[in-house]
């Protein structure tokens, strides 16, 4: 899910942690799993938190713009040109 | 069901009333009603090769139906109703349910055509949804997909014979697995032309299953669409790199690219071999359809699907190979069967296909190391 740029936030302070997911599309069925796989890796990461916030947003809208560097070498595609 | 963590009696009731209210207990029954459309139209088709069992004569109009509509339809609502996350969305794998046993009941035609109907104007509605969420071509494609499947519906609800709205169910099937596709296409680099040649297939197939894919001109159109789909994907999928991977990868994408493949040779059959030409054009163009493609897809990707929408939590093994290579040497059989009016073939290429489809369910079971059932709000079972 990090390779293809689907994590939009992931913060921490002293409240607890945020995260926030995208998908690729609205049609993808496997969304409810991979929240539930992401909320329990979480809280085997992080069990002394008191607050785990994981949520599903779609703004922005996901493009292949997102997919990191790693992302891309795993996929075979080029690099991103500098700007 | 999830087994306890702890042994009291209010812990227990808590457990079983979450289960009850989660997603696990809404699915369960739908998933069955598409298990009984499978079983039973499986069991209708061997009526229709001609085995000598009880009732075939009653189911054997009904297998086509009972497949397309029963199996795939509420399967496809019901990934669609988990996409979308709304509760009204599950009307629609719901109605598909309730069609089936109306269906199965014996009640007349039009009344269980209508239910379809209905669930697959829910589809059509969710699909629109999505459509609206994130327009692009690739949800554009399931909306009509959708609307493929309610125009076969009511064109079957109104009176049509099966044999003239089949080319609806099939564009219901074909776009929904190439939506999919072309969705998971972006990951790869992108080659000109990829939208433009997708959108000439799509509109092909649209006008042959609307000519009817029975008749000369609407077989042509329709095979013209299979073979342009066909290029397609060979251009522009990301099965084929997904071949040098190893394990699971690399299985759906044998998966994928054999049914590909069919796709090509059911465009040829009917182009060249159209329905009407010999009594079994139309059977072969059918299958190599929907079990040398669609069953094939269905192979693929039950290893992501199952997990996903019930939390099975299956895994890949060599063994499912088996299943895989029964599957499309049964297809083959079935083709060359047709090809040469070799009556024992076809039956034989029935009993095949059923063992294929068996033998994958059972190796799934076995392949699954430690089948485990998490209860979906997050209660887990001890192993």
């Amino acid at each position: 899910m990090v390779d293809l740029g689907l994590v939009y936030r992931a913060t921490r302070d002293e409240s607890g942690i945020d995260v926030e997911l995208t998908l690729t599309a609205r049609s993808c069925p496997l969304g409810e799993m991979l929240m539930d796989d992401a909320r329990e890796r979480l809280v085997a990461r992080f069990p002394d938190v008191s607050r785990i916030g994981l949520d599903l947003v779609w703004h922005p809208q996901w493009k292949p713009d997102l997919i990191t560097d790693r992302g891309r070498n795993l996929l075979g595609l080029k690099p991103k040109e500098a700007a | 069901m999830a087994r306890l963590h702890e042994g009291e009696g209010m812990a227990a009731r808590r457990v079983v009333v979450r289960f009850l209210h989660s997603r696990g207990a809404v699915r369960a029954p739908l998933l069955a009603t598409a298990a009984i459309a499978l079983l039973a139209g499986v069991y209708a088709g061997f009526g229709r090769l001609g085995w000598d069992i009880p009732h075939a004569s009653a189911l054997a109009e009904l297998h086509g139906p009972l497949l397309l509509c029963g199996l795939f339809g509420t399967l496809v609502s019901l990934e669609r109703a988990v996409a979308i996350g709304r509760g009204w969305a599950y009307a629609a794998p719901a109605l598909s349910g309730v069609g089936t046993l109306v269906l199965l009941a014996g009640a007349p035609v039009p009344a269980a055509a209508g239910v379809y109907a209905l669930a697959a104007a829910v589809l059509v509605g969710g699909s629109l949804v999505i459509t609206m969420l994130q327009p692009a071509l690739f949800t554009g494609t399931l909306l009509f997909g959708a609307l493929a499947w309610l125009a076969g519906n009511l064109l079957w609800a109104m009176g049509s014979p099966i044999v003239d709205v089949v080319g609806w169910w099939l564009t219901f099937l074909i776009l929904t697995i190439a939506a999919e596709r072309l969705e998971l296409s972006r990951l790869r680099a992108p080659k000109r032309g990829s939208e433009a040649l997708f959108l000439f297939a799509l509109g092909m197939l649209l006008a042959g299953a609307q000519n009817g894919i029975t008749t000369r001109n609407g077989s042509t159109l329709f095979g013209i669409a299979l073979l342009v789909m066909m290029g397609w994907l060979l251009r522009h999928d990301i099965a084929w790199a997904n071949l040098r991977r190893t394990g699971q990868a690399r299985f759906m994408a044998i998966c994928m690219v054999a049914g590909y493949a069919w796709l090509g040779a059911a465009g040829l059959a009917l182009m060249g071999f159209p329905p009407g030409a010999s009594p079994f054009s139309y059977d072969i163009a059918l299958h190599a359809i929907l079990t040398g493609f669609v069953f094939s897809m269905v192979f693929g990707h039950a290893l992501i699907i199952l997990p996903a929408i019930v939390r099975l939590r299956v895994r890949y093994a060599a063994i499912l190979y088996a299943p895989l290579f029964l599957l499309h040497g049964a297809v083959a059989l079935r083709v060359a069967a047709g090809l040469a009016e070799w009556g024992a073939g076809r039956a034989a290429s029935g009993a095949l296909t059923g063992l294929a489809l068996a033998s994958f369910a059972l190796a799934l079971v076995l392949s699954s190391r430690r089948l485990r059932f998490a209860t979906i709000d997050g209660v887990r079972s001890s192993r």
